[in-house]
């Protein structure tokens, strides 16, 4: 007779229910249709007296097992069930794609904003940074909800296939404006800043986003365990936890050296050696020579970058020759004028060294500047000027 | 299986299509009540796997033999009604003539040999 044990009839359906879903044989409409018959029947059984579990026991039986009903059911649905899975697969990649560009949106949208405040491409670009990511968490939240059907779909988004050519239209509009959006956006953001931002700004950008692929796989590893929990055992969870660490320590060290080599672009603690160009350079534009001087034998010349975040003297000869032929002439005009004031100064620098007092210091400045300017694969003009420094600071006797 | 008045597996598999179609001549239905007024007329002897009849209920729509709608029941529980259509008809009027066919040369044998058993 009646057991004594709580016996919950909605969740007994909702269990039964989950374990047909398991078969993609059952539509939604087959399972829900299954449903009413199973609860009709349950609810004629409980009126000649039956317990509720008896009724759910007998009525589930009636209806037959899950094999037996698979195998009559996937006859008549073979092909809507692969249909539907490709349907959704596509669906799917559709929504990553528009999911891609509202990224790059919000990035270029997030950089062209800043670049108006400063055009700093490090500081933009950990903006960049932080914009990929909280949209890529954005669009991951979007999914889910739609997925989940907490939107109203499918129902909602399924109705418009009933229209397919407005459905056609819709999409094909609606993804060319998206496309064009981010990619004029993105030319936009490119137009604002120099190249040396620009590849700052990317630089930062690719180190920081190079955490989505994880958190994508993550999401992914996530959603494929929570979708078959009833099917697997903790084996398979424990197994998605171990992936999930494998790939959090290979990003960990696939990361690292990127910013590493980052970091050398920094300026570094302490007085800049850039500033204190910047300060040489325009105290000797002003005319004033000697402070220009006493300037130039107070740049420590071990920090980098050397020159001023945007200067053509920063690049190395390999970038320097990549630049748009455009750039390359504006930049090289700069560079003429940067070198031939850095080649005064250091005559000047020369002189001073004659003084016996100041003569040590001189030297060690200009050999220094020197070495720092010589550096391997720099600007080949810097680099003449670089081994001229070091030739001069050796024949002074 | 031969010792009862039930029916064999084959039996039910061939007779469900004609059954179906003469209980929805009857009216709209859903199912389970299909189930119940095939089982009411039979005495019980027609006992169905209640959830194989859904699939043959699919294939009878795709065949245009039937239609369905999801109708909101008195009771407030959503039900998927199945109603006869034009070509249903037809193959109903060609299912009886078959069984009739069947049905006339059994009864005239049977009559010709009644220790049959």
């Amino acid at each position: 007779m009646e057991t004594t044990t709580a016996f919950d009839l909605n969740q007994s359906i909702q269990r039964w229910r989950e374990h047909l879903a398991l078969s993609p044989a059952f539509q939604r409409e087959n399972l829900d249709e299954l449903e009413t018959h199973l609860r009709d029947s349950i609810a004629s059984l409980q009126s000649r007296g039956l317990s509720e579990a008896e009724a759910f026991q007998i009525a589930s039986q009636r209806l037959g097992g899950m094999e037996q009903l698979h195998a009559e059911f996937a006859k008549t649905n073979a092909s809507t069930a692969w249909r539907q899975r490709a349907f959704w697969m596509l669906a799917g990649m559709l929504f990553w794609t528009v999911g891609a560009d509202l990224i790059s949106i919000a990035k270029s949208l997030g950089v062209y904003a800043g670049s108006w405040i400063t055009t700093n491409g490090l500081l933009l670009g950990w903006v960049g940074g932080a914009l990929h990511i909280l949209t890529f968490a954005a669009v991951l939240v979007g999914f889910w909800r739609l997925a989940s059907g907490q939107l109203g779909l499918p129902e909602r988004g399924t109705r418009i296939f009933g229209q397919p050519k407005l459905f056609v239209v819709l999409a094909l509009v609606g993804l060319l404006v998206l496309e064009a959006g981010s990619v004029l956006l993105f030319a936009f953001t490119f137009k604002r800043l120099n190249p040396i931002a620009t590849g700052q700004r990317f630089a930062v950008e690719q180190w920081v986003a190079g955490i989505i692929p994880v958190l994508k796989g993550i999401a992914m590893i996530g959603g494929l365990v929570w979708l078959q929990r009833r099917k697997v055992g903790k084996t398979a969870g424990l197994h998605a936890v171990t992936l999930t660490m494998l790939a959090l320590t290979m990003i960990a060290f696939s990361g690292s050296p990127a910013l590493a080599s980052d970091t050398t672009q920094k300026p570094t603690a302490g007085k800049p050696a850039a500033a204190t160009m910047a300060e040489v350079m325009k105290l000797w534009r002003e005319g004033k020579q000697s402070d220009a001087v006493d300037k130039f034998l107070a740049v420590d010349f071990s920090k980098r970058p050397l020159f001023p975040t945007g200067s053509v003297l920063n690049l190395t000869e390999a970038e320097f020759i990549e630049l748009p032929s455009a750039a390359r002439d504006k930049m090289s005009k700069a560079m003429f004028d940067d070198i031939q004031t850095i080649k005064l100064i250091a005559r000047q620098v020369k002189e001073l060294a004659k003084t016996p007092a100041k003569s040590a210091q001189c030297l060690s400045q200009l050999k220094a500047a020197g070495e720092a300017f010589d550096r391997p694969g720099g600007l080949a003009l810097l680099k003449l000027v670089g081994q001229a420094f070091k030739k001069m600071a050796a024949a002074q006797p | 299986m031969y010792n009862s008045a039930m029916l064999s597996k084959e039996l039910v598999a061939a007779s469900s299509v004609p059954l179906v179609l003469s209980v929805l001549t009857e009216g709209e239905n859903y199912g389970y009540a299909l189930i119940q007024r095939v089982r009411e007329l039979s005495s019980g002897q027609i006992e169905w796997t209640e959830g194989m009849l859904y699939p043959v209920l699919h294939w009878m729509e795709k065949e245009d033999l039937i239609e369905s709608e999801w109708r909101e029941a008195e009771t407030g529980r959503k039900r998927k009604y199945y109603r006869l259509r034009k070509e249903g008809r037809k193959a109903l009027q060609a299912e009886k003539q078959q069984w009739l066919t069947v049905h006339e040369t059994l009864t005239k044998l049977w009559k010709q040999q009644p220790r049959l058993t």
